[in-house]
């Protein structure tokens, strides 16, 4: 029996990271993928089918994280599993307790860094560039999210297998959130000045767009204010914009 | 025109599958996704435009956890195949096209967001029978996996296609009741929801406590930035 995974292994579980999500559901979340992608360490280190099916349902539980900031738990999890097989653990327990209690911080650090400030804040550049300078905004936007997107990957990935429980140390570090803080205040800056582009992109069509503009706005933030559904703003936002058309035809 | 949904039908599959089954890589975002539509229908500034009006519509509706949210970015595909098909057959309504389509992304969105819950419940299903499974293989893993990304593709095919079929002819036939006199009412419409985009991306960063002054300050850099560039 193998007691530890080859290079081509490891790559054959980062590469299936990607994957993690096709089988979410609202049972185990992410638990299945997350199976899904410890199948080579399950072929690299157990020999007998039994041994497959005790390792795999082992990790067909419950599981949560942000996609990206699940290599901070592969990693580790590949690493316990390789120790448990070479120093023959008796109880399994501890590593799946270690999943457990990832599950919290990876999913909030990924939601918070990922969905809350870098997203916005990389579609906010985009938009500024896309209304001056047109399509070029695609390829940027492309290229400067998915810079911190795969570095998160990697360095989760290589990080976790180097330290294995240690890794719950990394992180618990203000790191992120300092890291979060500066991309929020940049992100807020970039809202405004995609704002002041925008209406003066508006007033590039017309100034009947631009009245528009300046109405609509003023009606979104107060319908999110009353706590209207995205839904509703929009389309309350269409009918500003046609009434508008119809008074200044 | 068949051809035509065909191939963005196949595109919208594939932007279902980065929005969440896939690698995520952001290519499904409405920008980028409205924009390869655009190309593959021959029609790229419109597909362009459609992007960056519905980009920020939703930006506000995080794909967190077991939450509910809009398609959002399957539903932008189908309004802009919906938006460059009209315009193919009514040049000269425009501007009504794309306030059609503006609407056709909410209700098509809220449309998808069920079908994602839906392909989620199917995937437990599956995870279930392999909960209960005496001896569990990693095939069996695979195939779950695998049903779970087919699921994901049908879900944005599907979507896109349907609504496709139904609306090009209804929303062609209802456009080309009205003169195109009155196209130029509907432009507006693009500033209303630019607006609307805005001000959600600016209350998500207000949201998180910021120096509220940054944002004064952003606006004025922006508005000189565009006088310099213009």
């Amino acid at each position: 029996m193998a007691m530890r995974t080859r290079k081509i292994d490891r790559f054959n579980i980062f590469i299936r990271c990607f994957f993690i999500q096709a089988s979410w559901n609202f049972k185990a979340l992410i638990g299945l993928g997350f199976c899904f992608c410890l199948i080579p360490l399950a072929r690299r280190l157990f020999e007998t089918a039994k041994g497959r099916a005790e390792f795999l349902r082992r990790h067909i539980d419950f599981f949560n994280s942000h996609p990206y900031f699940v290599t901070w738990c592969l990693g580790a999890v590949t690493k316990l599993e390789e120790e448990a097989q070479r120093k023959n653990w008796p109880d399994m327990r501890s590593i799946s307790v270690f999943k457990e209690r990832l599950t919290g911080p990876l999913g909030v650090q990924g939601d918070q860094l990922f969905w809350n400030r870098i997203k916005p804040l990389t579609i906010a550049v985009a938009m500024a560039v896309g209304l001056t300078c047109g399509w070029i905004a695609l390829p940027i936007f492309l290229v400067i999210y998915n810079i911190p997107h795969f570095y998160i990957r990697i360095r989760g990935w290589r990080l976790s297998y180097r330290m294995g429980f240690d890794i719950v140390s990394v992180l618990s570090k203000r790191w992120f959130q300092a890291i979060g803080d500066k991309i929020s205040t940049v992100g807020f800056f970039v809202a405004g000045v995609l704002m002041g582009i925008a209406a003066w992109w508006s007033l590039g069509q017309n100034l009947a767009v631009l009245i528009a503009f300046c109405l609509s706005a003023i009606a979104t933030m107060a319908l999110i204010r009353l706590q209207v559904a995205v839904k509703f703003i929009i389309l309350a936002v269409i009918c500003i914009g046609i009434v508008v058309g119809f008074f200044t035809l | 025109m068949w051809a035509d949904i065909f191939l963005a039908s196949l595109w919208g599959g594939i932007v279902a599958l980065d929005t969440t089954a896939l690698m995520q890589i952001m290519i499904s975002r409405p920008m980028v996704a409205c924009s390869i539509v655009g190309l593959l229908l021959g029609n790229m500034p419109l597909g362009f435009i459609m992007g960056i009006l519905v980009e920020l519509l939703y930006i506000n509706e995080l794909p967190i956890g077991a939450a509910n949210f809009a398609e959002g970015n399957v539903g932008s595909t189908a309004a802009t195949t919906v938006a460059i098909l009209m315009t193919r057959q009514l040049p000269q309504h425009y501007y009504m096209s794309i306030a059609l389509a503006l609407v056709l992304t909410v209700a098509i969105s809220s449309l998808g967001g069920r079908l994602v819950v839906l392909k989620r419940r199917i995937n437990g299903v599956f995870y279930e029978r392999l909960v209960y499974k005496e001896m569990l293989a990693p095939r069996h893993i695979n195939a779950a996996q695998l049903y779970g990304i087919a699921l994901s593709f049908l879900v944005g095919f599907s979507t896109v296609a349907i609504s496709s079929v139904i609306f090009v002819s209804g929303a062609t036939w209802i456009l080309s009741r009205l003169p195109a006199t009155y196209d130029k009412i509907f432009q507006p419409a693009m500033g209303s929801v630019l607006a609307a985009g805005c001000v959600f991306l600016a209350h998500l960063f207000w949201r998180q406590k910021q120096k509220k002054w940054l944002f004064f300050l952003g606006l004025g850099v922006g508005l000189i930035l565009f006088v310099k560039f213009i």
